[in-house]
């Protein structure tokens, strides 16, 4: 067995490295100590700039299935589009910056591309929901049982009561009741889940240190 | 096949109003909804927006409290989906920052959410890179990756990207010069905007360094905001009506209050839909039960 397919090298050094930087950030919140504040710091940067490589990994996936796609003849049109956009932004970005020292926050090209096409159409999608959203409540958000019944009024009370027709035509108690509603009742259930996240946060990162859980890794959990 | 569609035809036709009622074509709704939502957008309507919520309020007293001079950071972090509801709000503040004097310094933690500070900069400060107090008392960070990881590693050290969003060295800017620790405890407020989660501003700002938070956020995510509603948060913008009512209470009606008009009345037309479509439901349920007794 090779050293890169070695139990040490699957399994325990990733393990390793993972608990070191979990032990290491939880100390930064807790402990003010130069040396352990000053690598928590360089950890969180390093895992940024980390973050900033799977972006460019991303980009060779999506590229390679759609160019899949294309040269399988399945969506070449849509594949096409988006392999042209994508690319073609990207080397225009790379030859401003490298030619002309023009970062892509400054080029006037890539601000076009945003202004017109992405945030439109990032918008228009996003606008299209209201539609949908009429079109489903209409057809769907029926009063069946007690359970959806309540659902629907209190979602006929907060969607009157957050825009400005509703005290208009029922007053201000309308109001009150509503933001009873999202302070009392939301608020209690909220915090219900937020507390039953925070502990299976916590639990799972026990899981992690001990090397119990191992999905992250890539492998089923024992 | 002739047989059949006759059939169908003849069912059609035994179709009760209820039942038609129930099955109304979709188009028939997207249309209303175009009507009822461009109407008041091109015959502004003049509803009144009623009373201010105390989220707003409570934001806006925060911001009004802040000494000339404080040092006021904004998460955009909002994408073109967020930005017709959070946008007005940012620029609402920033109008009320701008009087105040205080100092902004603008982040994002997505792409997208770059132009809309400029965009921000350009309405409400007439310029962004090119103002003249730009690096003395605005200061755009710009996008860093890795949410949560990236900004705990620009709030332990405000340095940590070298330097701003259009490449100026952050060390030689006049804007960080008096700050004591040159971490997030230096900030005097914090507000993010968007639809992401309103959570991890207090989570990763107000806890660890201990600065007062608020947000401009979404409305699809205000629920979330609540729970840390008035003890960890002052207050917040919930969507376009956030926004409306914070530019009503600096006197400076825009966007956002335009807007008003139109979420009344795609408001009102979907309840009026949803208790058309239940009143078709329960009597049509009440036929059928009669039917069967």
């Amino acid at each position: 067995m090779s050293i890169i397919n070695s139990e040490l090298l699957r399994r325990y050094l990733p393990w390793g490295i993972a608990a070191f930087l979990i032990i290491l950030t939880m100390a930064d919140t807790v402990v003010i100590e130069p040396t352990i504040n000053s690598l928590a710091s360089s950890a969180l940067q390093s895992s940024t700039v980390v973050g900033a490589f799977v972006v460019i990994i991303s980009v060779l996936l999506i590229s390679r299935i759609h160019v899949r796609r294309v040269s399988r003849k399945r969506t070449v049109i849509e594949s096409s589009v988006l392999l042209i956009s994508m690319w073609g932004t990207l080397v225009w970005g790379f030859f401003r910056l490298f030619g002309a020292g023009v970062g892509p926050t400054s080029d006037t090209t890539i601000l076009n591309i945003f202004d017109m096409i992405v945030s439109p159409g990032d918008s228009t999608v996003f606008a299209i929901l209201a539609f949908f959203i009429a079109s489903a409540a209409y057809r769907a958000f029926r009063a069946r049982n007690l359970d959806s019944a309540i659902l629907l009024v209190v979602a006929i009370l907060c969607m009157l009561a957050k825009a400005p027709i509703g005290e208009t035509i029922f007053g201000l108690g309308i109001v009150k009741l509503t933001d009873f509603v999202l302070n009392v009742a939301n608020t209690a259930g909220r915090r219900v889940f937020l507390m039953a996240m925070i502990l299976a946060t916590i639990a799972l990162t026990i899981r992690i240190i001990l090397g119990y859980e191992r999905g992250w890794m890539g492998r089923a959990t024992e | 096949m002739k047989g059949g569609g006759w059939a169908v035809q003849q069912s059609e036709n035994k179709k009760t109003l209820l039942q038609k009622l129930q099955e109304i074509d979709p188009k028939w709704i997207y249309l209303i909804q175009l009507i009822v939502i461009s109407y008041p957008l091109l015959y502004p309507l003049g509803l009144p927006l009623g009373t201010i919520s105390s989220e707003t309020r409570g934001l806006y007293g925060a911001i009004d409290a802040l000494p000339e001079g404080s040092i006021v950071f904004h998460a955009v972090c909002m994408g073109p989906a967020a930005a017709a509801e959070c946008q007005p709000s940012l620029e609402a503040i920033l109008k009320h920052d701008l009087e105040k004097g205080h100092k902004l310094i603008f982040y994002t933690d997505q792409a997208p959410g770059i132009p809309y500070i400029e965009q921000a900069m350009q309405n409400v400060l007439g310029a962004s890179k090119d103002h003249p107090d730009y690096g003395k008392l605005y200061v755009n960070i710009g996008y860093i990756p890795q949410t949560y990881t990236g900004f705990s590693a620009f709030a332990a050290d405000l340095f940590f990207t070298g330097s701003d969003v259009y490449g100026n060295d952050l060390r030689s800017m006049e804007f960080f010069k008096d700050l004591p620790t040159k971490t997030a405890s230096d900030f005097d407020f914090g507000i993010t905007y968007g639809s992401g989660n309103f959570q991890w501003i207090i989570t990763y700002l107000s806890d660890p360094w201990g600065v007062t938070c608020g947000g401009g956020i979404a409305a699809g995510i205000a629920a979330e905001a609540y729970p840390f509603y008035p003890q960890k948060t002052p207050g917040f913008l919930v969507g376009l009506r956030g926004g409306a009512e914070y530019e009503v209470l600096i006197g400076k009606p825009g966007y956002a209050a335009a807007g008003m008009d139109a979420q009344s009345l795609a408001h009102l037309s979907i309840i009026i839909m949803v208790l058309i479509g239940n009143v078709a439901f329960l009597l049509s349920k009440m036929q059928g039960g009669m039917q069967k007794t």
